[in-house]
């Protein structure tokens, strides 16, 4: 070989040594899927067995992937076995707070806080209590797992809230006394109710209002918040057209997926609403007085 | 010069300070004790005082060998070529080198040696010094015989231009040359006396003329009376003389060959009424008492004060009581209703004027306030009266009121009250008791005077008053002053003109009667008024001491002194005053003559000015120095004048008058320069129609108060411009009377203008008199020619102002000043910057106050004032400054030197100016400046010094220049954001104008636990600024200068780093229905979205983590049109794509084709699930991160935003982000407002 082919048989070499991980994370993101979907036909439990495993040794990007799958999963088997290990799963997940994964398995808590019984799994939060910092976050799967020992740290934080005192669990800002502050309401804490119905009303435009903040509402299962909510269920006010050619969005759709969690009653179970769906569902709440 | 050798000896002990310890007791020896020789020689004279050693060596075992320098003394007269030779009597001290020199020593200094002597000494021998001769050789420097008469200066001859002058020569009389050089030239006196009998010297009378009685001992002598022969027959004469209002002189001058006698007296006319004002009460005030005590004063034309002798005063019929001006008739009846309250006030020589108020009397009614105790008391001044003011306060029903709060306030007088032990105060407050009674203590101010304390009590809410009235009485005297014979000329053995009088005052400026003061020749042998030396007299009621003095022999400008001692001083305490005289041996009449200069107030001469002598044709012009002399002048009483009116410097100038005593035969120069002070015409104001005040800009404080109607102009006009010009205290045209130096001094012109009534004067209190005290106000009258008291002042209860009593103001415009008498010492002519002592000798004064303004006194000279330092302080820093525009810069200048007080005067290197200290400017404009400070003394604007720093008017602006996180400056308020993740940085660049300013800017974190910037000062500009996140939330970064103001601020917002997950999926990649729907592009790759979604959302912190999923395929197309319906949020279509393409992750973008409007893409605000229209998108990774802002975080478009900060003049354009539409996709930008919400 001339000089030259040597030389570019060198650079072919290191740029094939260069990219082995990668090429081998993404052979390994799926084969992993394949290996889960494999073990998850033969049984749920050997799916599980085989997620923990892959869970145990892999990058963030192979776990975001097994998780992802798992997810869906979940979301089309309705087993609660599959939910409850699963939220195990992703508890131990958002524990390493792993900034790829945080914010998904903290949706996806949140989902599956619906369908497990909450002390099957709460207790995979402990060590959380014992951090010196709580974020946002940790504050409400906390409250929502009910996790045993978090209700006196929330009532300190709470009181500090109010006197507007640091605790050592937190440092105060914005997104974090908010999450104290919903979590003492889904507590039943009514000074805390009314204190949260006020804030949306004076801290907050209407848009993010209704749009981010009415999201929070579904964590706080009260009929104050529900009448909150019905008044805008039966408002005409518009969000701003997102395009010329269509009007804005009522905030009663929002203010209906919210209500649909926070109403057991309430009339049409679906993820989304249209305002064909409004008129129907403001019609049963005036024919039900309730 | 003669050759003179000297020897003596002398034993001196010094200690020798610089040899080494191991030699220290031996050298001692030779170094402590010197013999010293002495030989008296002709004129100087030396003796040895120590040796002073230079270096030693060692020379054998025991010897050593020392080098020393001789400090000698000369004793004697001037020396020169000087030389010693030491020798030794021991054989243990060798003298090796023993010749050593001098330089020229004069009289009574001493010096070291310009060389060495050397000694060898054994060490085994005890040194002793007294074995040590010195031999002094030298010439003496004996002076120069200049005449050839045989004496030399140095041996007494007084004059060494005349051969027939000097020690021993033949004296001749009369010649005013001392020829034998004793002292004086010897006088032989006329063999005959003139002596004026009546009247007496500094009597008043209010008729003119008068009969002048007198002897002459010779009917030989022609005997002249103020210039007109008199005749006289048997040894008297008697004539009439007209007088003028106020002083006159009559001198009587009798001659006969070559010989010349006067007599002399002063006497005053009073033709004037005196003035009588009512204090105690205004005009239609109410009272409530069926009796009250009426006081106010009585002033005359007389100098010194008025007593009961002197004047007298009624008060509706009923006498008063008089003391040092003031007068009080106690127990006046009231009937109810109106009472007309007359004072009527007389001189000794029958003036009459009266004084007449209203004052109605009520009959109280109900609560009042109940006199019970203190009333006029009478006790010396400044000491507290024996009893307590006490009142008591009753009710409605006559009851007494209990804790009812009393107000005792100090109205006349500098007396103070107080309660208990507490501090003397000018006004108390206290409660009552349970019996409703208040009291308090009085301690009385510092004038003597008839009722002239007064302390008001009052109650809130009580419509009566209680006026406490009491009375001072005077202390021994402890001031001894010239009041006036000082300065005077005369020819010798003759009688001055005009008496020495001095005056006594005690320690509250109050003339003191009575007193023995002891008159005492101590230079000139003058001969006092009982025909010797020392004469002894006593105060009268005015408390002047008088004594006539008959001049010596001794010629000379003030040669002639006589000193003035209390004998009543304080134990232990010497008073003098001293006076001093000028005699002149008078000659042939015909070579009579004035001389004298004419100043301004800065002591620049006055040009053109003319002096004319009333009566009589003769007058001269001030030449270009302002000197001037009057030839063939008249001989006796002259009236000088000089008119400032010609004067040819630019300003007009006042005339002023003097009366003067001339002897014959010589020029008579006047005791002073006339001072003529420029006056301030510029400000002069209209005055006479209407009421009027003038105010002088320099002096806060001064006021004039002149009432509608009240003047009279010279010429006899009611109306026109009056000026007020302040005088320089020491450059008055005539000395104030009894020792008075007022600091403050006006002229009001044109002079002889009337008021009537008096214009009320506000002088400030310059002198610092205390709160209430009575100061006397004088004037000088044009008319008179003399300081006349107008009344009393009093000052203010702040002590900033002396204010003329009511009633009492300038009657005459003059010159007027606020002062009171006292003082001592000697009064003669010392040169500025020196004073007397006891015995009228000159020595050093360096707080001489007749120094000129511009000068200083500095060892007993006049020295330019000079301003040491002048430091401009910006912003509080001697420096250079950085200050922010549109703010407030503080502005100081201290300045030191020799001024009294200094005046500064700014200019801002703006437009803008200040005349004060200190105080703040406000720049306008961004620059560089100059801010100068240039400072003179007041009282001497030719004094000046200046300073000046730089002002860099700063502005501090930001740029973007990092890109790891946001940078935005479109969002309100106007200030520029940045972003930062915690525990990382990034940049931005600081623009500072003007560069200069850069190396002075600080750059400032408001909350360093939030963010970070480096550095802390800038360096240049660009300067590349450095943030680090520390923790979520905002701080400001304030670029600062000198002061507090900001130069430009931004705001760092620190988030934590966020990671949101999207899933992007192909809607259909594969044809599923040929009809309608065609493939949806795949081009949009994950590459480009990643790159995208970075470069949008890192502005905000925030991370993407972008799953492409695999495509779906979805038969949506329900209609069958090929396109997928999105005109509404969500069609059916679109459902059909959601419930078949959607994932687990967070967010859902289908990557769709055919949109039924041809849009870009559709993501409602805060939904899950969006779409983007890859095949209208030129750039679908825009739509992607556009679409993703409406769904994850709800951003509208800002145009539809009611809450977007377009308020702020921006446009949708100028605020161009991510989530605009239209050609506004190609940007990229996320705003502050934005990065919150992705964080809350």
């Amino acid at each position: 070989m001339n000089h030259y082919k040597i030389e570019t048989l060198f650079f072919l070499c290191v740029f094939s040594f260069l990219s082995l991980p990668l090429f081998a994370e993404e052979t390994s993101q799926k084969n992993a899927i394949v290996e889960l979907s494999t073990a998850m036909k033969n049984d749920v439990d050997e799916g599980i067995n085989t997620a923990k495993t892959l869970l145990k040794n892999n990058s963030v990007g192979v776990r975001r992937e097994v998780l992802t799958w798992l997810m869906s999963e979940a979301n089309s088997l309705y087993s609660t076995p599959l939910d409850t290990e699963l939220s195990k799963l992703l508890i131990k997940e958002y524990l390493v707070k792993e900034s790829e994964t945080l914010l998904l398995a903290y949706e996806w808590l949140l989902q599956l806080s619906y369908k497990v019984n909450l002390t099957d799994v709460s207790n995979g939060f402990l060590p959380m209590l014992n951090n010196k910092y709580l974020s946002h976050e940790d504050i409400v799967l906390l409250g929502v797992f009910e996790v045993d020992g978090f209700k006196p740290i929330l009532d300190e934080l709470f009181a500090a809230t109010q006197k507007g005192a640091t605790d050592s669990k937190q440092k105060t800002s914005s997104n974090a006394s908010w999450a104290i502050l919903i979590m003492q309401a889904r507590y039943g804490n009514k000074d805390a109710i009314k204190r949260v119905l006020s804030e949306l009303e004076s801290n907050y435009d209407d848009i993010i209002r209704v749009t981010q903040r009415f999201k929070d509402l579904k964590l706080i299962p009260n009929h104050e918040v529900r009448d909150y909510l019905l008044n805008y269920l039966f408002s005409e006010k518009r969000l701003p057209r997102i395009k010329d050619n269509v009007p804005g969005s009522l905030y009663a759709t929002y203010a209906a997926q919210a209500l649909a969690v926070v109403d057991k009653n309430f009339p049409i179970k679906k993820e989304r609403f249209k305002e064909a769906d409004i008129i129907k569902i403001r019609q049963w709440y005036e024919q039900h007085n309730s | 010069m003669a050759q003179c050798v000297s020897a003596f000896i002398n034993f001196n002990r010094r200690w020798m300070s610089e040899m080494q310890i191991r030699k220290l007791i031996l050298l001692a020896f030779f170094a402590v004790f010197s013999m010293v020789l002495v030989v008296p020689s002709a004129l100087a004279e030396f003796e040895a005082n120590n040796t002073e050693l230079v270096d030693s060596k060692r020379v054998s075992r025991f010897e050593f060998e020392y080098n020393f320098r001789l400090n000698a003394s000369n004793i004697g007269d001037n020396a020169q070529n000087i030389s010693a030779t030491v020798s030794s009597s021991s054989s243990a001290i060798i003298v090796v080198e023993e010749q050593i020199s001098f330089a020229n020593m004069n009289a009574g200094e001493s010096g070291l040696s310009t060389d060495t002597f050397t000694l060898r000494i054994n060490r085994r021998v005890r040194f002793d010094a007294t074995k040590l001769t010195y031999q002094f050789t030298f010439e003496d420097v004996a002076g120069i015989d200049n005449d050839q008469d045989g004496f030399t200066v140095e041996a007494g001859d007084c004059d060494d231009t005349n051969s027939s002058i000097f020690p021993g020569a033949i004296e001749i009389p009369n010649n005013g040359i001392d020829e034998d050089c004793n002292g004086a030239d010897t006088i032989i006196g006329p063999e005959f006396t003139v002596q004026i009998t009546s009247p007496d010297s500094l009597s008043t009378v209010g008729v003119t003329p008068i009969l002048v009685q007198g002897t002459v001992n010779d009917p030989d002598v022609i005997l002249t009376l103020n210039g007109v022969n008199v005749a006289h027959n048997n040894g008297v004469f008697g004539v009439n003389v007209a007088l003028q209002e106020g002083l006159n002189s009559i001198v009587a001058r009798g001659t006969k060959n070559d010989q010349q006698v006067t007599d002399s007296l002063s006497i005053s006319l009073d033709q004037t009424a005196p003035v009588v004002t009512i204090e105690s009460h205004t005009n239609n005030q109410t009272v409530f008492s069926d009796s009250i005590t009426v006081t106010g004063l009585i002033n005359d034309i007389v100098r010194g004060t008025i007593e009961e002798t002197q004047a007298n005063v009624k008060v509706n019929n009923q006498q008063a009581n008089i003391s040092n001006r003031s007068y009080a008739a106690n127990d006046i009846p009231l009937v109810e209703g109106e009472n007309t309250i007359t004072a009527t006030g007389s001189d000794q020589v029958g003036n009459v004027n009266s004084k007449s108020i209203m004052v109605v009397y009520k009959v109280p009614q109900g609560r009042r306030i109940k006199m019970i105790g203190g009333q006029n008391q009478s006790g010396t001044i400044n000491d507290e009266l024996p009893t307590d003011l006490t009142v008591q306060v009753l009710d409605d029903d006559l009851l007494p009121v209990v804790n009812q709060a009393v107000i005792f306030r100090v109205i006349q007088g500098s007396g103070q009250v107080r309660i208990g032990n507490s501090d003397n105060k000018r006004a108390i407050v206290m409660d009552t008791d349970s019996d409703g009674f208040a009291s308090t203590r009085f301690t009385l101010g510092s004038r003597v005077g008839s009722s002239n304390h007064k302390v008001r009590t009052q109650v809130v809410g009580y419509e009566d008053e209680i006026i406490f009235n009491a009375s001072g009485t005077g202390k021994i005297g402890n001031k001894i002053s010239v009041n006036s014979g000082n300065n005077q000329r005369g020819a010798v053995g003759q009688v001055l003109h005009k008496p020495l009088v001095a005056v006594v005052t005690d320690d509250g400026a109050n003339v003191v009667s009575g007193a023995r003061v002891a008159f005492n020749v101590t230079k000139g042998e003058g001969l006092l008024q009982n025909g010797t030396k020392e004469f002894e007299a006593q105060t009268d009621t005015d408390g002047r001491a008088t004594s006539e003095l008959t001049l010596g022999y001794l010629t000379g400008f003030d040669a002639q002194r006589i000193t003035a001692t209390l004998i009543d001083a304080p134990p232990g305490q010497v008073l003098t005053a001293g006076f001093s005289a000028t005699a002149f041996v008078p000659a042939d009449p015909g070579q009579t003559s004035i001389s004298g200069i004419v100043l301004d107030n800065q002591d620049n001469p006055i040009p053109g000015v003319t002096l004319r002598i009333e009566g009589i044709n003769r007058e001269a012009l001030s030449d270009s120095q302002g000197q001037f002399i009057i030839t063939e002048s008249p001989v006796g009483p002259v009236h000088l004048i000089a008119d400032g009116s010609t004067a040819t410097v630019q300003g007009e100038f006042p005339s002023l008058s003097y009366n003067l005593v001339t002897v014959s035969g010589v020029d008579n120069p006047l005791s002073a320069p006339i001072y003529m002070v420029k006056l301030d015409t510029i400000n002069a104001v209209q005055v006479g129609p209407e009421d009027t005040e003038l105010t002088l800009a320099k002096y806060p404080g001064f006021k004039l108060e002149i009432a509608q109607g009240s003047v009279t102009f010279p010429n006899g006009d009611t109306e026109g411009l009056l000026s007020v010009t302040q005088v320089n205290a020491n450059k008055v045209p005539m000395a104030p009377p009894n020792g008075m130096q007022p600091q403050f001094i006006v002229t009001i012109q044109p002079t002889n203008t009337k008021f009537d009534p008096p214009a009320r004067l506000t002088l400030p209190n310059m002198d610092g008199f205390p709160p209430g005290e009575q100061v006397e106000m004088y004037s000088y009258d044009h008319d008179l020619e003399e300081f006349v008291s107008i009344g009393l002042g009093t000052v203010s209860d702040n002590g900033s102002t002396v204010k003329s009593n009511p009633g009492v103001g300038v009657v005459k415009a003059g010159w007027h000043c606020g002062s009171q008498p006292g003082g001592q010492g000697c009064a003669h002519n010392c040169p500025v910057c020196q004073d007397c002592d006891a015995d009228c000798n000159c020595f050093n004064a360096d707080n001489d106050p007749s120094v000129d303004v511009c000068k200083k006194c500095e060892n007993g000279s006049a020295v330019d004032k000079k301003i040491d330092s002048v430091k401009v302080k910006l912003a509080g820093k001697n420096e250079d400054v950085v200050v922010a525009k549109d703010k407030n810069m503080p502005f100081d200048a201290d300045a030191t030197g020799d001024c009294n007080a200094y005046t500064y005067k700014w200019d801002f290197g703006d437009t803008g100016n200040a005349n004060s200290k200190s105080g703040d400017h406000k720049y306008t404009a961004l620059g560089t400046f100059t801010a100068k400070c240039d400072v003179e003394c007041t009282e001497c604007s030719a004094v000046k010094g200046s300073d000046s720093k730089k002002v860099h008017v700063t502005e501090v602006k930001y740029e973007e220049l990092g890109d790891k996180y946001g940078f935005d400056n479109k969002t309100k308020p106007a200030e520029p954001w940045k972003s930062v993740k915690n525990s990382d940085t990034d940049t931005v660049k600081a623009i500072i104008n003007p560069a200069a300013a850069a190396p002075k800017v600080k750059l400032e974190s408001s909350d360093t636990g939030k963010a970070t910037v480096a550095p802390a000062m800038a360096t240049a500009t660009p300067q590349t600024l450095t943030f680090t996140g520390v923790a979520k939330g905002e701080t400001s970064i304030d670029a600062k200068g000198d002061t507090a103001d900001s130069l430009g601020k931004m705001g760092v917002a620190s988030y934590p780093e966020k990671t949101f997950t999207v899933s992007v999926r192909v809607v259909n990649e594969k044809k599923v229905d040929a009809a309608d729907v065609g493939y949806t592009s795949t081009d949009l790759t994950d590459a480009k979205i990643k790159a995208h979604l970075k470069l949008t959302y890192k502005q905000a912190v925030a991370k993407w983590t972008l799953v492409r999923t695999a495509a779906c395929s979805v038969d949506f197309d329900l209609n069958d049109d090929g396109e997928i319906d999105v005109e509404s949020w969500t069609s059916t279509e679109m459902d059909k794509v959601i419930d078949g393409c959607k994932t687990a992750n967070s967010y859902d973008i289908f990557l769709v084709d055919n949109p039924s409007d041809g849009s870009l893409g559709f993501m409602d605000l805060g939904q899950k699930y969006g779409f983007v229209h890859v095949d209208n998108a030129t750039a679908g990774e825009m739509s992607f991160a556009h679409e993703l802002g409406h769904g994850a975080f709800s951003f509208p478009h800002p145009k539809d935003d009611a809450a977007w900060p377009f308020d702020d003049g921006t446009t949708e354009k100028d605020n161009v982000n991510i989530m605009s539409q239209g050609d506004t996709l190609s940007k990229f930008r996320l705003r502050k407002k934005q990065w919150d919400i992705i964080n809350p």
